[in-house]
């Protein structure tokens, strides 16, 4: 990076793209700083949020493997932020995502249908996906059910409604998953469906 | 972050609660944190200790050589100066470090430096180079007349001259009692108050430089016998 264009991102960076929620504010003081306060403070902020996240696509040794991979990652990339270009946790999810693909592709565990596949027969296409967490859930309990259900969702449809479920707009959960919006809502739509169709058969109407 | 606007749904609010009540029951293991937070710290006192180790060297570097030339400029304004554009520019040559010697000499002491002593000798200025030259230019035993102004030279300078040379015959110059004319025709100054008014005399110079005898030798030229 020249000096100049660093020149030209310092005035950038305290002017319109300055960052305006508080977790933003904070990975941008963390980017000048390199802070361990800040991190941590990031981490309480956000972490649950991206654990949940990785867990509910994954497993559980995977989901904390990764996300630990996900936080050194913001350790060495923190330069890379640019608060204008996207919120600190759409920017931490779709690091997360990627690193996730990636590990999943080298294990072997992904197939390119896994996304495209999922949108028909949710029940028969879980076989597809990642290994669910807590397989043996008990289904005499409605949160038992319901982590049962989500779980079972197509992978794509799981990231959607997680996604919208941690308060990303159409935008950010297409700029994560590089998908369109329109095929965003396609998936919210059947994986609600699912879960309510199937939340309301065995419990009843909420 | 505000949520996805698209949520009409009649269940959605069941579905997030749901979902809100699953997160709290996985929240991210504490040991996660803290090993993440373990590498950043170590990561950041490393780099600090790095970054700190080579700014203390530096600094203490450049206070030592502050120290070094501030004390020796403190003994010897003049020399180390000096001494100090001399390391700047070994390259430089003679003339260029000594206009820059008088130059920090004149800033060292606000007057004009003492002439440096110099290892080679000076050399000779050119009026003096040309009157120790032999006169090449001018032709053998010519009586042509010379004119005295253009050799109108300081009296020590001749006399030192004359010592220097010691000519054995010389001819006296009528009307000049301290020009002579000598065998191969140039001329020579010096004051020989017993020198004949004319014709040719042979002179032994004494071992101090100074006139020992002077014996007359007629019309003739004696040089031939030399």
């Amino acid at each position: 990076m020249t000096l100049l264009s660093n020149v030209q991102g310092w005035f950038t960076g305290r002017g319109d793209a300055a960052p305006a929620d508080p977790d933003s504010q904070l990975m941008w003081r963390y980017r000048q700083s390199g802070s361990a306060d800040l991190l941590a403070r990031l981490m309480r902020n956000t972490g649950d949020d991206l654990y949940h996240f990785l867990l509910t696509q994954t497993d559980a040794a995977f989901a904390e493997d990764l996300y630990q991979s996900v936080w050194l990652r913001v350790m060495e990339r923190r330069h890379q932020y640019e608060p204008g270009s996207a919120k600190f946790k759409t920017w931490l999810f779709t690091l997360g995502r990627h690193l996730m693909i990636d590990e999943l592709r080298r294990q072997k565990r992904w197939q390119s249908t896994d996304l495209d596949s999922a949108e028909t027969d949710p029940a028969s296409l879980a076989e597809l996906h990642t290994q669910p967490l807590e397989s043996t859930i008990a289904q005499d309990n409605l949160h038992q059910h319901f982590d049962r259900l989500l779980l079972g969702l197509p992978f794509a449809q799981r990231e959607a409604f997680v996604l919208q479920q941690e308060g990303f707009s159409l935008k950010d959960i297409s700029d994560i998953t590089g998908i369109g919006q329109e095929t965003i809502k396609s998936r919210l739509r059947f994986a609600r469906q699912t879960l309510q169709q199937q939340l309301e058969a065995h419990h009843g109407p909420a | 972050m505000a949520p996805h606007d698209d949520r009409s749904a009649p269940h959605d609010d069941d579905l997030s609660s749901l979902y809100r009540q699953r997160k709290q029951r996985h929240p991210a293991p504490e040991r996660l944190n803290e090993a993440v937070l373990a590498t950043a710290k170590a990561e950041k006192d490393r780099h600090g200790r790095g970054y700190g180790w080579k700014g203390a060297l530096s600094s203490v570097a450049a206070a030592v050589v502050i120290l070094v030339l501030g004390m020796n400029w403190l003994q010897d304004p003049v020399l180390s100066l000096s001494e100090d554009v001399s390391l700047v520019s070994e390259m430089a040559d003679t003339e260029a470090t000594e206009s820059a010697q008088s130059f920090l000499s004149e800033l060292a002491t606000g007057e004009a430096p003492p002439e440096p002593a110099r290892s080679a000798p000076a050399p000779a200025p050119k009026a003096e180079t040309r009157r120790m030259e032999p006169a090449e230019s001018e032709p053998s035993g010519s009586d042509a007349p010379v004119m005295m102004a253009d050799r109108a030279l300081p009296f020590e300078s001749v006399q030192s001259e004359a010592v220097a040379l010691k000519p054995r015959f010389l001819k006296a110059i009528a009307g000049e009692n301290s020009v002579f004319e000598q065998c191969d025709g140039r001329l020579f100054e010096y004051t020989i108050p017993t020198a004949p008014s004319k014709g040719w005399f042979e002179v032994e110079w004494s071992e101090s430089g100074g006139i020992g005898s002077v014996v007359s030798r007629g019309a003739e030229s004696p040089c031939d016998s030399q």
